[in-house]
């Protein structure tokens, strides 16, 4: 049970001593070392882990304690930089790149006590919303994914995992333990974008038919989604520049938060468009992202962009049932019924809109009319800041450098690049350079900054009318599976995978993604709420209502991996 | 229309509330906006020759393949579409810090003395010296052409 524990719960175990920090780090290894078929981790930090934990332990029995953290089990998203372990951001040009500092999110983490379980998957340099284009393979979503090593001990499971279930149609691939009731979204109604949680273009008795097709994880920061659902990890970091904490927290389940822009320090988080960049928190509830923000949160001198103000740790609401919803203002923007949105995810948005009406709160339409142009100018703006953010990659004072190409500077560079970067990393920095030309500067990127302004107006523009939180989808769908992800080019899912994540960074404002319901398919679907700069008091006291409204099912693996 | 929640011990009323669609949702009920139409774009770019070239050098990466020249004209057909918004007027915005004072600190030295600790990711140095081959010669132009032959 302790890993599928909240990282509240695993907080109050430590301190009433009923868990001890070695024990539940052990606990912890042996779930990483279990799950690695997902892939969620690139460097896995065991040993460091363990002597942490050992440390913790003595502090433990003495009686003293570094923070609220000590002796809890963390994950890192591996474009943080860490002291002496491998920061590789998933790509082939910075293998072996070993940091001689701490991003200070993770120095925060470790002066608290926290416990590094190691470094989690990515796409190449955070490029990507599906975790699947990274050097060192694929992340694999753990929800109803069949555990190739562990099938024997899943197979008593399945059979009560059937009784308890009524999946319509596909029981005989319901694969997954699910903690508590669980409740599928069972709508009935033919949705007005086809019939299922699938875009219409997912070709289902193909996908069914192939025994060893997963659903993906999400991105880019998937491998710590991941690690914070198979409970490798009670919290972990991740990045947001388009919807990379939120796309793999509403696809696996978890709670994904991305904060005010300059609320957490970017020193050390490996730059891929500066101006969006956010890091970010993954956890299983909300409560535990607030415990997690109020560690991170605050001005850092390494970061001239954080806030200056002292930060005013967000308090935790204890009785969740007992907040009122009076006076509150739902803002629904109708731009975010964009063409493609599943049926089951329309439905879930739907369900908790009206849940928020029916609970008092006042519920509206509005627009932000540049909606449908935000991907857009967010494709130009990320390729025009990564071709210069890349720039650094040279292959001479760090990371990759090629053999055999001494002819020039120059040509030791482009082979450097050739051999380090993969095609998608390559492709924007071609873009960037493309739109940064002379004769294009105007006509594209002046242009996209014209329009970020819009965008941003936008929301600026319903929050002054009073609206308090906006409530919208994460993703178009649940979580898709790889077979028909793979079926287009990065590019292009992430045209459609950012659609409704990017404009929030844009305009540098908070969101979380609170997971919702399942999917027709049985997997998670997220939804997204949406507030002010700096209003994360009141976001995430309506996220943590509407959680404790929905009683989403916490996913165990408990039971499938046969240990504890 | 009538609501029915159904109190099954800790399950969450909100799913199982059976008209899903009420009268009063505020949730549109069909998408607000469609594709663009491509008519009302400006022509595709074809990549020249010269311009792949240029990028090459500017970029210092290559397009490897048709692909990669593919993929580029794809990312700017998409762009393209940018060109549709009425911007007049607007001023372009660089940061959302735009309207804030960031903080500034005092130009001091603060840390240091680490020559080895940033040596040592270096692939070849001699002494302390990073080592690069000579500079200031262009790169190659490529031979072949990433396009089929027409």
């Amino acid at each position: 049970m302790m890993l599928s524990s909240s990282l509240k719960e695993v907080i109050n175990s430590l301190r009433n001593g009923s868990i001890q920090s070695k024990e539940l780090c052990e606990k912890c290894i042996r779930r990483v070392q279990k799950t690695r078929e997902l892939n969620s981790f690139i460097t896995e930090t065991l040993d460091i882990a363990r002597s942490q934990a050992s440390e913790s332990q003595a502090r433990q029995l003495s009686g003293s304690s570094l923070g609220i953290l000590d002796g809890v089990p963390v994950a890192v998203k591996d474009n943080f930089s860490t002291l002496g372990v491998q920061t590789s951001c998933a790509s082939a040009i910075l293998k072996g790149y070993v940091p001689p500092y701490n991003a200070t999110m993770v120095q925060r983490l470790l002066d608290q006590g926290a416990v590094m379980m190691g470094k989690t998957n990515l796409d190449e340099f955070a490029m990507g919303s599906g975790s699947l284009d990274s050097v060192y393979g694929p992340v694999r979503n753990p929800w109803k994914y069949t555990f190739q090593n562990y099938e024997a001990n899943k197979q008593d499971d399945l059979n009560k995992q059937s009784l308890r279930f009524s999946n319509k149609g596909n029981s005989a691939n319901h694969k997954n333990n699910i903690q508590s009731e669980s409740i599928k979204n069972s709508d009935s109604t033919n949705g007005q974008n086809g019939s299922s949680g699938i875009p219409e273009d997912m070709d289902v008795s193909d996908t069914r038919s192939e025994e060893c097709d997963w659903y993906v994880s999400g991105g880019s920061s998937g491998g710590s989604a991941v690690a914070v659902a198979t409970g490798t990890a009670f919290a972990a970091l991740g990045s947001d520049t388009g919807g990379s904490v939120r796309i793999p927290a509403s696809y696996c389940g978890v709670v994904g938060f991305k904060p005010t822009y300059s609320l957490l320090s970017r020193y050390g988080l490996i730059p891929l468009v500066n101006s969006l960049d956010v890091p970010g928190i993954l956890t299983k509830t909300v409560d535990d992202t607030v415990i997690m923000l109020n560690v991170l949160a605050g001005h850092d001198v390494h970061d001239s962009t954080t806030m200056t103000d002292p930060y005013k740790p967000v308090l935790a609401v204890d009785f969740p049932e007992k907040i009122s919803l009076k006076g509150l203002h739902i803002g629904i923007p109708k731009e975010y019924h964009a063409p493609g949105l599943a049926s089951d995810v329309l439905s879930a948005w739907d369900k908790a809109a009206d849940l928020f009406e029916a609970h008092g709160a006042t519920v509206s339409e509005v627009s932000l009319p540049h909606t449908r142009f935000s991907i857009v100018c967010y494709s130009i703006l990320c390729a025009c800041e990564v071709s210069s953010n890349m720039a650094r990659y040279d292959g001479i004072e760090f990371g990759h450098r090629a053999q055999n190409a001494d002819a020039s500077t120059e040509a030791l560079y482009a082979a450097s690049r050739h051999e380090g970067f993969n095609d998608v990393v390559r492709g924007r920095i071609l873009a960037g350079n493309y739109f940064l030309l002379n004769k294009n500067y105007d006509t594209y990127f002046i242009q996209a900054q014209k329009v970020r302004k819009l965008i941003s107006e936008d929301f600026a523009c319903v929050f002054s009318v009073g609206v308090d939180v906006l409530l919208t989808p994460t993703t178009l769908t649940g979580a898709p599976k790889y077979s028909w992800y793979k079926r287009e080019d990065n590019r292009t899912r992430t045209e459609q995978q950012d659609v409704f994540t990017q404009p929030i960074n844009m305009a540098g404002l908070p969101a979380v993604s609170v997971p919702a319901s399942l999917s027709d398919e049985g997997v998670p679907i997220g939804l997204q709420f949406i507030g002010p700069m700096f209003s994360e008091q009141k976001l995430l006291t309506v996220a943590r209502w509407f959680e404790q409204q929905v009683h989403f099912p916490r996913l165990s693996l408990d039971g499938i991996l046969g240990d504890l | 229309m009538t609501r029915f929640y159904v109190n099954i011990s800790k399950m969450s009323t909100w799913m199982l509330t059976l008209n899903h669609r009420c009268l009063s949702s505020k949730v549109p009920a069909k998408p607000t906006w469609k594709q663009i139409d491509p008519s009302t774009l400006p022509k595709p770019t074809t990549i020249d020759e010269a311009t792949i070239s240029h990028l090459e050098r500017l970029a210092l990466v290559d397009f490897n393949n048709q692909e990669g020249i593919e993929r580029l004209e794809k990312a700017i057909r998409f762009a393209d579409q940018i060109t549709l918004v009425d911007t007049t007027g607007v001023q372009p915005m660089d940061s959302v810090l735009e309207s804030r004072n960031t903080y500034l600190r005092k130009d001091e030295v603060t840390e240091g003395n680490c020559k080895q600790e940033i040596l040592k990711n270096a692939a070849l140095v001699e002494e302390d010296y990073f080592v690069a081959p000579p500079g200031n010669i262009p790169l190659k132009k490529k031979e072949k052409s990433y396009r089929p032959k027409t």
